[in-house]
């Protein structure tokens, strides 16, 4: 009786087995893992920079002549570049992957919309002559087991890391690990951890953490950073209008909007 | 199979049935692979709007109305691309000048990065994924599906402002709809060619749909680079001096 039931066990689990094989198969083809989809940044899981911040003399006097209203270029609608888009942990980001490349799209708020080419297919950086510094850098990456490694190089010096000020050399190397991993609070995560290392920057290479929650049902809005400048600069010529209008003692009539949004033509 | 096995299995059923849900839009067709990648627009070839469009009578009285009250344009200061505010839909399909985009198919997505002004598009072919109450925007939304070897994009949702011939000028209205047939050919050197079909519906303004052929040269050597529109006023913060830009000054 009791050998029956063992027996009647190890068959039912062959039986699972099976089962199991036949359902998982499919999914278990496609080797590498599955980044793709769209999260949200989860700054709790995140970690920070470490304090103090191990900076050279030189990073230190970079960082002290940094005024943010006139020294960051997000103020201008310039991009927030990488790895600033990956690190700020507000953006929303879209992960689109194939066999041979994934693209991770940042969309930051009231800014342009970001997007990281990673490279799997091998192919080399640029020869040296033809490197030029870009704003997102060129990456390439790897599969090492479940874990996407993604080097970035050619990185543009003017791409601050924070809205703080914190800036690189231009040498600036980052290797990111890349994995989908289980949260006890927010269930599927995608976990970055980055390392920054610049000689003319830090004295050791600098950790950093970011981790984003699934988020299948977001919808990412169209960023269009321009058009705040262009209403301001509106705004700016309208309140002219009026001031001078005042001092000639002959206050403007605002005039009548023509067409508007909902209606067919204007 | 015993009782255990089938609960077991029902269990993983159940599990995998968002997995399948969302496997059920239709895969892409083999033509995908030789569309994904990097095109050029083909200017020589490609069709154009016509100069004069076949306005309704309410459509021309509006037009007429615009140009009075704003009259003449000044396309230095009235072009909002020049100020860095992209034009709306179809610019980067309908666009000559010499911009790359790629095309990227992922499951149940098409999406398309033109390198002019860095702008991304999302073709859902699940139209479940993408709610039809959104705001009107520059790329508005878009919904496709494979009919044989053509993918075929409706698109809506298109918002008004902006600047150029049709796409954003007045008059156009928001209801109006795009489509766009889109398939792989042979241009006549025998190079590899993408063509794109875009007709568009506008009743309240178009007196009858307008069509243009917009034709694409294949470009596996250019990567789409990155768009820096607001480089002139980075630069004018950062060197000083003026701006090629008259309201920028």
């Amino acid at each position: 009786m009791h050998e029956r039931s063992r027996r009647v066990g190890r068959a039912g689990l062959r039986t699972i087995t099976t089962w199991a094989m036949a359902l998982l198969c499919p999914l278990a083809v496609a080797a590498a893992p599955d980044l793709s989809g769209r999260w949200l940044p989860v700054p709790e899981l995140s970690s920070d920079w470490p304090d103090p911040l191990p900076l050279t003399e030189a990073a230190r006097s970079r960082l002290a002549g940094f005024f943010a209203d006139r020294d960051d270029p997000a103020g201008f609608c310039m991009p927030l570049g990488t790895p600033r888009n990956t690190l700020s942990g507000t953006s929303p980001l879209e992960v689109l992957q194939t066999d041979d490349r994934v693209y991770f799209v940042f969309q930051p708020d009231l800014l342009n919309a970001e997007t990281r080419r990673v490279y799997l297919d091998g192919r080399p950086l640029p020869p040296a002559e033809k490197r030029l510094p870009t704003w997102f850098g060129s990456s390439r990456g790897r599969w090492d087991g479940s874990t996407l490694v993604v080097d970035t190089v050619d990185i543009e010096p003017q791409a601050i890391l924070d809205g703080n000020g914190l800036s690189h050399s231009g040498k600036l190397e980052l290797r990111e690990r890349w994995r989908v991993a289980r949260d006890r609070k927010y269930g599927r995560v995608l976990i970055d951890e980055l390392t920054l290392t610049d000689p003319e920057t830090f004295t050791r290479p600098v950790t950093q953490r970011r981790v984003f929650t699934w988020a299948p049902t977001v919808q990412f809005a169209e960023g269009q950073c321009s058009e705040r400048l262009w209403i301001d600069s509106l705004w700016r010529q309208r309140l002219q209008e009026h001031a001078e209008a005042a001092r000639a003692g002959h206050p403007r009539e605002t005039p009548d909007r023509v067409g508007n949004e909902t209606g067919a033509a204007p | 199979m015993n009782r255990r096995g089938s609960l077991l299995a029902i269990l993983l059923l159940g599990a995998s049935a968002p997995l399948l849900a969302a496997q059920a839009v239709a895969p892409h067709p083999a033509v995908a692979r030789e569309m994904a990648g990097v095109w050029l627009p083909d200017g020589k070839r490609s069709g154009r709007l016509p100069r004069e469009l076949p306005l309704t009578p309410e459509a021309r009285k509006a037009a007429d109305e615009y140009q009075r009250r704003y009259g003449p344009i000044d396309p230095t200061v009235d072009d909002a691309n020049a100020s860095c505010i992209p034009e709306s839909f179809p610019y980067g399909m309908r666009l000559i000048a010499q911009y790359p985009f790629e095309v990227l198919f992922t499951p149940g997505r098409v999406t398309i990065f033109f390198e002019i002004f860095g702008g991304i598009r999302r073709i859902e072919l699940d139209p479940r994924v993408t709610p039809r109450d959104v705001l009107p925007t520059a790329r508005g939304r878009s919904v496709g599906h494979w009919e044989g070897d053509t993918l075929v994009v409706e698109t809506t949702q298109v918002r008004k402002t902006g600047a150029g011939p049709y796409s954003g000028d007045p008059p156009v209205s928001l209801a109006r709809r795009f489509v766009e047939r889109i398939s792989l050919g042979t241009d006549d050197e025998g190079k590899k060619q993408l063509r794109n079909e875009i007709t568009i519906h506008d009743p309240a303004v178009l007196t009858q749909p307008l069509t243009m052929r917009m034709l694409y040269k294949w470009s596996p050597d250019i990567e789409v680079g990155e768009y820096l529109c607001q480089q002139d006023i980075w630069d004018q913060n950062v060197q000083g001096g003026p701006s090629s830009v008259p309201w920028r000054k």
